[in-house]
């Protein structure tokens, strides 16, 4: 096959910006943000990469410096500093140490996209497989919450419940393909069914436990509906025991964040535009997610459509209207049902989108700390990214298990028996560096530490009411 | 308009790369164009791209690089984490080899019982406060970038930082250095003993020496015990006079605080505008005090600083009872360089320091030099230990303002020379200050300067154009020459003028006169 035969129209990504548009000329507009940067350096000890590598072009310093020169056309922007970009984790730990507010995480991913129009352009570029593999997670099995729910189950039975999955383990046969290794060590224990099958029966809304204080409209990421169902089931009872009558919108798309961190911002603004039309029909209050990474990119919608004339307001008005699961249950606990007993040493783990991206870092720590009988214990560097990044984890393996394992080493180090965070990378991320550690120390997302909690008033109710 | 890319420019030549290629590997040495940029600025005001980077690991591989670039000729570039304000770590001229040593981050040794800690130069300086915390011990030093910065660094430019006046500067901390001289010979001065009297002090003289001498790769440093509480005073002054006049009533009164640090009016307005919380806008000064020691002793020198401060006329003092409402104040203090930084697309931040009897008239002379210069000039500062922050605000791509700027800065050195201060307490001179160094040095005392570089480095690769006068500045390049001050030395001691000599002269590089 010749290359002028290859299918370009349909894999390409990113592409709907005129040819003649460099990648310089597309950064140029955000020059007046990189020239905020005074090179001080505040930003180099929270950057994770920048901390576990010692050089300055894997510092958000330098990526903005180096940003800046492509915008000044004084640097090509060549695979070296598409590497550089897509090395970032985009964990915006940077941005709070920033003394005169440079939004380093935002001109990143602008720059992964400026790298990947040039390199769809070049001629000759990039391989095919290369290609095949984006699309497959931008178009095909994140684009839609949906997609991930039959791959997920039958690996859940075929692989992990037929035991295959210990005879692979065992044997190591899977060090010939370091890749899908990789992707076989990450593997959390898989659920049984997705959360959209459980409640299939319900349909489109769940109605609350008892009186009603609230409509949510619950934000279904493709990974809590699969991988972590359990804790989005969880999340979802909790919020319905609080008195949140919630409603699941269909036809809802990924909300965007996969395709940011892999460079192509238009996708994202496509789907962001088809979330925003369903969920402005929506009569909820509230827009809520329990994964941090789709809470943050829904607050983002009104930056991410700014430009856009006839979203802007649109995309102002819905992003204002998203909570975080942690922040509305903070909210709403205080005249919800009792919480029980829990007796457990717990430590918590903020997830990058959440404490960095939302700043949101007192919430899940509040409610994790008014369940009676739970030991909370701060780690050291809590903050700090667990190594996950989206598909950082898979393109830099090394270097994310090296963050991976110093997180790792700090939780052990609280002595807790459970650790607690909000977001579905992180639950995996960490589940694999307890394996690696060693250690079966259960990881849980906040809703379902708030379950048991509840479970637990439910059974000592029912005792006291036995006696 | 065509794009013209930095491919960097070697003056490092063919041999020496292939020699540090493989001495390095690939991976430690960096000739990529995107690392070259990376590796070409500081936080000042100019950038410059270098030939190639070395990213040693070991003192070991230091030495093999300068003693291949002092066989080749080539000009090398000492470099920490990057913050110094005055481009000490940028390449005077494109091509440098800029060697990084950042990943000699090895703290080696924190012995309890001599009280010492030997550490790598890439060591971060916040890292080392935390291990010697870590067992109760304390390194007071605390420059306001120390999460970010190295200890090479700090010793490089002899950094300081609040805590000056009741703890010293990094100078009085260090009591070994291990220093690669420019023909790559590893040399230990000094030692691990508190007192030291034997020979020349050798190590004294590569402190703040900017890369100029030699390479600054480990050092044993001086641990003294952890202060076991610290109190913090706020007091709002309405005039600024009755402020400073608090510094000596303190001491006066047998107290040595920890710091003492004043914040002027543009200061607070700035910080009023970026967080508001309610401060006056019309104090004319506002000082943070923090006293540190034994809990009971703390607790009442707290309050003989905040009685003290009320008989000195404090309109408001605030005595907070828990670290967390004492960090709130601080919170205000550590906002003032990002308040100002708000205000205008650049800012040169300065480190005059002044005798403690001269600062209200420097201060006074720093308003007028704003009106007359036209340009804001906000001052912040340890004012215990005279050192001042004067940060003028301009815009560094106005021709007219930058010529301004330095006029401002001139006339800020001829203030605080002529009241006995000095050019830089704590951030050196590098080739920010360069042109103005025969302004604070006797000629003869430049010329004795000048015989040691020449002595320990004949070859003058060692961070050339760097500290010496040499007409070569980037800040001043293409400026009216009438902004350097006509009568070179004005020295802090009175009567030395008149051995002025010719060559002092500072010449300013392309100007033409008018």
């Amino acid at each position: 096959m010749t290359r002028a035969a290859e299918p370009r129209a349909s894999l390409v990504v990113g592409d709907r910006i005129a040819p003649e548009s460099t990648p310089g000329e597309a950064l140029r507009r955000r020059l007046p943000e990189e020239e905020l940067c005074i090179k001080c350096g505040a930003c180099l000890p929270a950057c994770p990469t920048y901390v576990s590598t010692g050089l300055e072009r894997e510092s958000p310093r330098g990526r903005t410096q180096l940003i800046r020169a492509v915008a000044e056309d004084r640097l090509r922007p060549d695979d070296y500093f598409a590497t550089q970009m897509y090395d970032c984790l985009d964990c915006r730990a940077c941005e709070l140490p920033c003394p005169v507010g440079v939004p380093i995480g935002s001109l990143v991913l602008e720059a992964r996209a400026a790298a990947q129009r040039r390199s769809n352009t070049a001629r000759g570029s990039p391989n095919l497989m290369a290609r095949l593999g984006r699309w497959t997670l931008e178009r095909g099995l994140f684009a839609h919450p949906r997609r991930m729910e039959w791959p997920v189950f039958i690996m859940g039975w075929l692989y992990q419940r037929s035991g295959l999955q210990g005879i692979v383990r065992a044997t190591g046969v899977l060090r010939l393909l370091p890749q899908l290794r990789h992707l076989e060590l990450w593997l959390p224990s898989l659920p049984g069914r997705p959360w959209r099958w459980r409640f299939a029966g319900a349909g489109a809304r769940l109605e609350s436990y008892g009186p009603a204080r609230m409509r949510a409209a619950y934000f279904l990421g493709c990974f809590m509906n699969t991988v972590f169902a359990d804790a989005s089931v969880a999340s979802v009872e909790v919020l319905r025991r609080n008195g949140v009558d919630v409603i699941t919108p269909r036809g809802i798309r990924c909300c965007g964040a996969p395709q940011m961190d892999l460079g192509d911002i238009e996708l994202a603004r496509e789907f962001a535009r088809t979330n925003i039309s369903i969920l402005e029909t929506t009569d909820a209050a509230v827009v809520v997610s329990d994964c941090a990474a789709c809470s943050g990119m829904l607050k983002e919608y009104g930056e991410l459509l700014k430009d856009d004339p006839d979203w802007a307001s649109r995309s102002a008005r819905l992003s204002a209207r998203v909570r975080d699961f942690s922040e509305l249950m903070l909210e709403l606990i205080h005249d919800g049902p009792p919480l029980g007993r829990v007796e457990t040493a717990a430590t918590y783990h903020d997830p990058c989108h959440l404490a960095h991206l939302q700043r949101v870092t007192q919430a899940p720590r509040e409610l994790l700390q008014m369940i009676p009988g739970i030991r909370y214990a701060e780690m050291p560097c809590s903050d700090t990214c667990c190594g996950s990044a989206g598909t950082y984890s898979f393109r830099r393996w090394h270097q994310s298990m090296a963050i991976l394992d110093e997180k790792i080493a700090n939780a052990i180090s609280t002595g807790a028996e459970v650790v607690v965070t909000a977001n579905p990378g992180c639950l995996g991320q960490l589940e694999m560096g307890f394996r690696r550690a060693g250690t079966r120390i259960p990881v849980r997302h906040l809703s379902q530490i708030l379950l048991e909690a509840y479970e637990s008033s439910d059974e000592e109710r029912a005792d006291h009411s036995s006696e | 308009m065509r794009p013209h890319f930095d491919d960097g420019e070697m003056v490092v030549d063919a041999r020496l790369l292939t020699e540090l290629t493989r001495i390095l590997g690939s991976e430690r040495f960096l000739t990529q164009p995107a690392d070259l940029i990376v590796h070409g600025y500081d936080a000042a005001l100019h950038s410059e791209l270098p030939g190639a980077v070395a990213l040693p690991r070991t003192t070991d591989e230091v030495s093999a690089i300068l003693r291949c670039a002092s066989a080749a000729g080539a000009p090398v570039v000492a470099r920490g984490a990057g913050t110094s304000l005055t481009g000490g770590p940028v390449p005077d001229r494109p091509g440098h080899l800029v060697v990084d040593l950042v990943q000699m981050d090895r703290i080696l040794a924190v012995d309890a019982e001599d009280l010492t800690a030997t550490v790598e130069a890439g060591v971060v300086t916040a890292d080392l406060q935390r291990a010697a915390e870590a067992r109760g011990l304390f390194y007071p030093p605390d420059p306001a970038t120390l999460r970010t910065c190295t200890i090479g660094g700090n010793i490089a430019t002899n950094a300081g930082g609040p805590r000056g006046l009741k703890y010293g500067v990094t100078r009085n901390y260090v009591l070994g250095l291990e220093v690669v001289a420019a023909d790559g010979t590893v040399l230990h001065l000094g030692g691990r003993a508190i007192k030291n009297a034997t020979g020349y002090a050798l190590a004294q003289l590569f402190i703040g020496s900017e890369g100029t001498l030699g390479i600054i790769t480990g050092a044993v440093l001086k641990l003294i015990p952890k202060p076991l509480a610290e109190r913090t005073i706020l007091a709002a002054f309405d005039r600024l006079d009755d402020a400073a006049a608090l510094v000596v009533r303190v001491l006066g009164a047998g107290v040595l605080p920890a710091t003492i640090e004043l914040i002027d009016q543009a200061c607070i307005r700035a910080v009023e505008a970026y967080k508001p919380a309610g401060r006056p806008l019309d104090v004319e000064a506002v000082m943070l005090l923090r006293v540190d020691g034994h809990p009971a002793a703390v607790e009442v020198e707290q309050q003989t600083i905040a009685s003290l401060c009320r008989e000195a006329g404090a309109r408001d003092v605030r005595v907070p009872a828990t670290v967390e409402e004492a960090e709130c104040l601080w919170d205000a203090r550590r906002a003032v360089s990002p308040a100002l930084g708000r205000l205008s697309r650049s800012k040169l931040d300065e480190d005059i320091t002044v005798p403690r009897s001269a600062i209200v008239p420097v201060m006074r002379r720093i308003q007028e030099i704003a009106a007359s210069r036209g340009l804001p000039i906000a001052v912040f500062g340890h004012i215990s230990d005279g050192n001042l922050h004067p940060e003028i605000l301009f815009d560094m791509a106005d021709a007219d303002e930058r010529g301004r700027m330095l006029g401002a800065a001139s006339d800020l050195f001829v203030a605080a020379l002529e009241s006995g201060g000095t050019l830089s307490g704590e951030h050196g001179i590098g080739y920010l200050k360069k042109e103005f160094l025969p302004l604070a040095v006797e000629p003869a005392a430049l010329e004795l300067m000048r015989a040691i570089k020449a002595l320990l480095d004949p070859a003058g690769i060692l961070n050339p154009g760097k500290v010496f006068p040499d007409g070569h500045s980037p800040i001043l390049r293409g400026t009216d020459a009438s902004i350097m001050p006509p009568n070179p030395f004005r020295g802090p001691f009175p009567g030395a003028t008149s051995r002025r000599r010719k060559s002092a002269t500072p010449h300013v590089g392309t100007e033409r006169g008018r």
